[in-house]
């Protein structure tokens, strides 16, 4: 079988990913990927090291261009970049996004979203009715997005919930589901790094996040026979 | 400027005899509830007065009675009669002890209960004391308000005959004059400079608060009563007295107005009552209690507040006060709230000696939240929960009820934390995972029977911090007997049970 991950940040997400992203071109190239994504928050950062992994080490991976990122607070999605028109898109869009906030931070306008016709657009429910509703017909008034539902399988406990409303939004909207992870480490072993990064973008200590803290370390890079039994 | 005098000359024989009405009432009450019961009988030291006894106050310090009842006073007993001499006069008269901060303190409620009608106060300890219980109430500036004197001062005496307090009163230009024509037994209002002159003229400078060596100055220059005072120049004034009197005497005459500290109602409720006789069953305290419930009820409702902590105060004769803090889990304003946890906590109380006196204070208020008044959003079930942990509290003690509540941690051994239904709890948070069972085993216990799996795996890594960090997946899993099981299997493969779902 064969897998591509398409959701992916290195530490180019600053207090978010815990790996390098040749650490991690390197470890799903181990692992038997096909491609590897580099999407870094609403950045292109790691995608530079990430090639010069590969090219270094002649890795047999294809790195696929890309970027997440968080409008409004209610639509996560990730862009892809198929072709140098969807690279020259995506630039666009993040510029245009940065330009629009102070350094370090970013903001979309929906105009960003709506000329969005080259990049692949994985859209990741927030599992909120309302929200997802609104997004879905959203996407659905613009079939100039290439849009797909991203599907997590995470083992916290709300994967079944996860993927009703997944089946329920496929059934009632016409977007593909695809299989993504969302990683953020490279190994599990990263899981404490992970831990101390995002205590430190929410300030608090580690042993005061609580639930906010991630309950376990699937959202790294997993086997590819892990994941085609999860899926 | 005008200004009213109300001159209370006999604050603490009013509150004696309001306290004994109070408890007439709730004997009264209790009787039409029971018809025999010897308890509230055989319980000594609790029996009111008769009202056809005559009554006197006592001030140790200068050992003369400073006030009576029309009773005690038709056996002849003055005002200025020392002990012996009205003891003499009657030997069955009821004393009561004067207490200077007693009277202030009813001094201080009354200003309370005027505040509202009236900003500008001024008690009576803050101008020239020569211990008279009074206060000073600014009328200039309200008659704008209620459109006229009349209804001004009808008003205000409408809240002096809730107060339920006997005074005479007067009104002048200021708060001196003012206070001359009070103590005179004026109790007439006036509002004209002319009516005003008049009245003073017929005082006498005894009454003023002028020393008796600047009377008699005064006297030796022809100057025996206040018309002769109001006709003097100032000049004449200005050579003869220091710049005190001079300044009082201005005062009397309306062409000064010196500065005074005008009232202002502490940010707190603090409320003091004398018993009429001493008490020594708590269930007896009740009624009091009862009338300071409402006092604090009136105060709470007059400014949008709640509360959920008061404290009460039980005064003796030699023991140390005794405080009894009253929390509620839920902030309430009523008497009918508070009573019932004063009754819990004081059941099984017993006082070390009789009491003489009840103060009732609170501290922290909480603003009625509008915001939430949602009348669908579940306030049934919250309201009930709260008022039984305060009636909990309130029996068995602070600190003696707690609640489970979900905490902020994805393991199972520290998802629940037992913590004191007192006070507010930091966070409650849901229970998210799908696999919290009804109740979870402190300590896991080997799995020893067959079971399917039903759900699952959930992944647990996480919380390295704490010394034994954890990595289990997390299934549910049914026995034969069709109980299901939160079942786990460690990192050595070894199955085991946390808890059960029901």
């Amino acid at each position: 079988m064969k897998y591509s991950e398409l959701f992916c940040q290195s530490n180019y997400s600053f207090l978010c990913g815990a790996s390098s992203p040749a650490e991690l071109v390197t470890t799903a190239s181990f692992l038997g990927y096909d491609a590897l994504a580099i999407t870094d928050e609403c950045s292109v950062a790691g995608v530079v090291r990430a090639f010069d992994e590969i090219k270094h080490q002649g890795l047999p991976i294809t790195l696929i261009v890309g970027s997440y990122f968080v409008f409004d607070d209610t639509l996560s999605f990730v862009l892809l970049c198929p072709n140098k028109a969807a690279y020259s898109e995506l630039c666009r869009i993040i510029t245009n996004a940065r330009r629009r906030s102070e350094k370090g931070e970013y903001q979309l306008a929906e105009w960003d979203l709506r000329t969005i016709r080259h990049c692949k657009f994985i859209w990741l429910p927030s599992g909120k009715e309302a929200e997802d509703k609104h997004w879905a017909e959203w996407l659905q008034k613009h079939p100039s997005i290439d849009a797909y539902i991203g599907a997590q399988r995470l083992l916290d406990g709300r994967d079944h919930h996860r993927f009703a409303h997944y089946n329920h939004l496929q059934s009632a909207y016409p977007f593909p589901v695809i299989a993504c992870t969302g990683v953020l480490m490279h190994h599990a072993d990263r899981l404490p790094l992970q831990h101390v990064l995002h205590a430190i973008n929410v300030h608090t200590s580690v042993d005061k996040i609580g639930r906010d803290a991630l309950s376990n370390a699937e959202r790294s890079l997993r086997t590819v026979q892990k994941i085609k039994k999860l899926y | 400027m005008l200004w009213a005098y109300i001159y209370c000359y006999q604050l603490t024989l009013d509150s004696h005899v309001k306290a004994a009405k109070t408890n007439h009432a709730h004997r009264q009450a209790l009787k039409s509830d029971r018809r025999n019961d010897p308890r509230s009988e055989a319980n000594g030291s609790s029996s009111s007065l008769p009202s056809n006894t005559p009554v006197a106050v006592y001030c140790s310090k200068t050992n003369k009675i400073t006030q009576c009842n029309d009773i005690a006073r038709k056996e002849g007993i003055e005002i200025g009669h020392g002990l012996a001499q009205a003891a003499a006069l009657c030997p069955y008269v009821h004393i009561l002890p004067f207490s200077e901060e007693a009277e202030k303190h009813m001094l201080t409620q009354l200003a309370h209960r005027l505040y509202p009608l009236a900003s500008d106060i001024v008690l009576d300890n803050h101008i020239h004391s020569n211990s008279v219980s009074g206060l000073a109430v600014r009328l200039d500036n309200l008659t704008h308000y209620y459109g006229g004197h009349t209804p001004l001062w009808k008003t205000l005496t409408q809240a002096l005959a809730e107060a339920d307090i006997r005074y005479h009163f007067a009104s002048a230009w200021t708060i001196e004059a003012a206070k001359v024509l009070a103590l005179h037994k004026f109790n007439t209002y006036l509002h004209t400079p002319d009516d005003i002159k008049k009245a003073l003229s017929a005082c006498p400078l005894s009454i003023t608060a002028l020393s008796p060596k600047v009377i008699d100055s005064l006297a030796r220059v022809g100057v025996s009563c206040v018309q002769q005072l109001l006709a003097m120049p100032v000049q004449e004034l200005g050579r003869r007295f220091d710049n005190n009197t001079i300044m009082y005497l201005t005062a009397l005459r309306g062409e000064t107005f010196p500065r005074v500290t005008l009232f202002r109602p502490l940010e707190r409720f603090d409320n003091f009552i004398l018993l009429p006789f001493d008490i020594e069953n708590t269930q007896h305290l009740t009624p009091f209690v009862s009338q300071q419930f409402e006092h604090l009820s009136h105060y709470l409702r007059a400014r949008n507040l709640y509360t959920s902590s008061i404290s009460v105060h039980i005064h003796f004769r030699e023991a140390p006060v005794m405080d009894i803090n009253i929390r509620s889990a839920l902030p309430q304003s009523s008497v009918q709230s508070w009573l019932p946890l004063f009754s819990l906590k004081t059941e099984n109380l017993v006082l070390p000696e009789p009491a003489t006196a009840i103060a009732l204070t609170c501290q922290q208020f909480e603003e009625m939240d509008t915001q939430n008044g949602d009348f669908f959003s579940d306030r049934f079930n919250d309201i009930a929960q709260k008022q039984l942990i305060g009636r909990l509290n309130a029996k068995l003690g602070d600190n003696s009820t707690f609640q489970p509540r979900a905490a902020d941690s994805h393991q199972f051994e520290y998802m629940t934390v037992t913590e004191s239904s007192v006070g507010n709890c930091a966070g409650n948070y849901a229970y998210s995972s799908d696999i919290t069972p009804t109740f979870t085993f402190d300590v896991p216990k080997p799995l020893i029977q067959a079971t399917q799996i039903c759900f699952g795996p959930v992944r647990l890594h996480s919380e390295w911090w704490h010394d034994s960090p954890t990595k289990r997946d997390y299934f549910i899993a049914q026995t034969e007997q069709c109980v299901k099981l939160l079942v786990f299997k460690d990192e050595e493969s070894r199955w085991w049970v946390q808890g059960l779902f029901c």
